[in-house]
């Protein structure tokens, strides 16, 4: 057998280059997160160009970060508000998976289906989920459950949309290969279908935990007594600006590290994929 | 051209057409018409067809593009439904689809979350092989069709034509009495095309299958075939079905040998002048 149309296997031959790359990126990263924070020195602590009521200096939301660490403020302290805050994010976001992703598959598979479903769905989601806190606080009080139901309205619609594109981009032909080889519809769909649907169905999870991540901080905004949403509502109303900008930089960070948790996850999950 | 079905222009059969040795064709294609409801109206896709493969038969079909080759393949395959007709395997109605009646399209179809090696055991693991039967087969594929290196790549890092090689395995795997081929060859370059044609020649000579090959290549059509059949332009049917002569002398040699030969000369041009006639009328 000829091997003149042969590619090297990828993985072997890119693993070098590949850490080069992967190196340069967090390098990149460091520099320029760093150089944001270089500029927010100068104009702050160094040059006094803005007062700390206007934008407090990196060093100042350093200490508040420290001291909301160890003091309670509202009622606990950074790591109790933080807690709260992931608690109702990933009890929305998960409902959301488990109704969001089959629901998506089976709106890409039973043409029926989407047809009846599919108009509703459309005009419930441009109701933004803010939109929703009133109601959510009439049915569940103001409390875990509401936050979590408006997460849930946020992260869902992506998910829904992102699987049934990537059940529908499915070639027909892998359909029609399974069933050529002995497989039934289930195990087709199952074997074949669900892992070729996967990335497009990650991509719309990843989507669906920054959109509930954000509705939720709105939410706490508003409603409720825990959360870093609430944290910055209320050193807006004690004008502590060094706690505010200390929350927004927990809930960047924290929502940054859920995101690259999720990629993490999906690329051991998706090694086949080019 | 010494057969006496050579030349022979078939006309609609009715009843069962055997092949000549008074036993049930392997596969038989009898009455087959397919017609599809589009928005623009109803379109007529095929016309009766009628073929009739003996056990390991080796027919091509070939025709001008768009004239229901490969409709006739999935209602061949249990795929797609006929409108009218039916399918026999030995005889009998061949119902859905399955794996003695294995398929290789054109465009691969290699499940792209699996390793080459979960691609070939496809086909096994839903037949429920016993697993040491089923690592034995995998390893006679992967040395059969030169995949050795590559059972733990995924397809996307293999060329065009190690999938192919990777499908056919796929196919043969399951030990199919009959391969139904779509255009396989004809996403490849010039080639492997070369390469996986002597390639089929030689598996043939090992695995006595039947086969029913579907092509736009005439020199393919003929190089590969026991018999051409030729398809009309939409709605098609079977036009002419010409043999080729078992023991030509160009059978033995490799296909650029044989594109030299005047005898193959002389068939090729009569199988692509009938075609020719199907696209200029059209």
């Amino acid at each position: 057998m000829a091997t003149t149309d042969v590619k090297a296997p990828r993985r072997a031959s890119e693993a070098g280059p590949a850490l080069d790359v992967r190196t340069r990126a967090r390098n990149h990263a460091i520099a320029s997160i760093g150089s944001v924070l270089l500029v927010w020195l100068l104009v702050t602590s160094v040059f006094g160009l803005l007062d700390p009521e206007t934008l407090p200096s990196p060093l100042d939301v350093a200490r508040a970060i420290a001291t909301l660490a160890v003091d309670p403020f509202s009622g606990s302290t950074l790591f109790g508000h933080v807690a709260s805050s992931v608690q109702r994010w990933g009890l929305g976001v998960l409902a959301a998976v488990l109704i969001g992703v089959p629901t998506g598959a089976l709106l890409a598979w039973i043409p029926p289906v989407r047809a009846a479903v599919t108009p509703v769905f459309e005009l419930l989601r441009y109701i933004p989920p803010f939109a929703w806190i009133p109601l959510a606080v009439l049915w569940f009080g103001a409390g875990l459950t509401a936050q979590s139901a408006v997460v849930f309205v946020a992260a869902f619609p992506p998910m829904v949309i992102n699987a049934q594109l990537g059940v529908a981009q499915v070639d027909p032909l892998l359909d029609k290969a399974a069933r050529a080889l002995g497989a039934s519809s289930a195990t087709t769909l199952a074997r074949v279908v669900f892992p070729v649907a996967t990335p497009s169905a990650l991509a719309g999870v990843r989507i669906g935990l920054s959109n509930g991540w954000m509705a939720l901080i709105g939410a706490e905004l508003v409603v409720g007594s825990e959360g870093l949403g609430f944290v910055i509502s209320q050193a807006q109303s004690n004008g502590e600006t060094e706690v505010i900008v200390a929350g927004m930089v927990c809930i960047g960070v924290l929502g940054m590290l859920f995101d690259l948790a999720l990629q993490k996850l999906s690329a051991r999950a998706l090694r086949w994929h080019a | 051209m010494t057969h006496s079905t050579a030349n022979r222009t078939r006309g609609p059969v009715t009843g069962s057409p055997t092949t000549g040795n008074g036993h049930d064709p392997k596969l038989e294609i009898r009455g087959v018409t397919k017609n599809f409801v589009t928005r623009a109206g109803e379109v007529d896709a095929l016309a009766s067809c009628d073929l009739a493969l003996e056990q390991g038969e080796f027919l091509t079909i070939v025709g001008p593009s768009g004239c229901g080759k490969s409709t006739l393949m999935m209602v061949a395959a249990g795929l797609d439904e006929a409108s009218s007709g039916s399918i026999l395997v030995d005889g009998e109605p061949a119902g859905g689809p399955g794996p003695q009646r294995s398929v290789v399209f054109q465009r691969f179809a290699l499940f792209p979350s699996r390793t080459v090696a979960d691609n070939i055991c496809f086909g096994m693991q839903q037949a429920r092989v016993p697993k040491p039967e089923q690592a034995e087969r995998l390893e006679e594929q992967l040395t059969l069709m030169g995949l050795g290196k590559f059972r733990d790549s995924y397809p996307h890092e293999l060329s065009g034509g190690m999938q192919q090689r990777v499908a056919i395995a796929r196919s043969l795997v399951l030990r199919p009495e009959i391969l139904l081929m779509d255009e396989p060859f004809g996403a490849l370059d010039a080639q492997t095309r070369l390469l996986l044609q002597e390639e089929l020649v030689r598996l043939r000579q090992v695995h006595r299958f039947t086969v029913l090959f579907i092509t736009h290549s005439v020199e393919e059509a003929v190089y590969l075939a026991d018999r051409v059949a030729v398809m009309t332009r939409r709605p098609g049917a079977i036009k002419t079905v010409i043999d080729v002569p078992g023991d030509a002398e160009w059978r033995s040699s490799d296909i650029e040998t044989a594109m030299g030969h005047p005898e193959f000369t002389q068939l090729r041009q009569r199988v692509w002048k009938l075609v020719k006639e199907e696209i200029v009328a059209s």
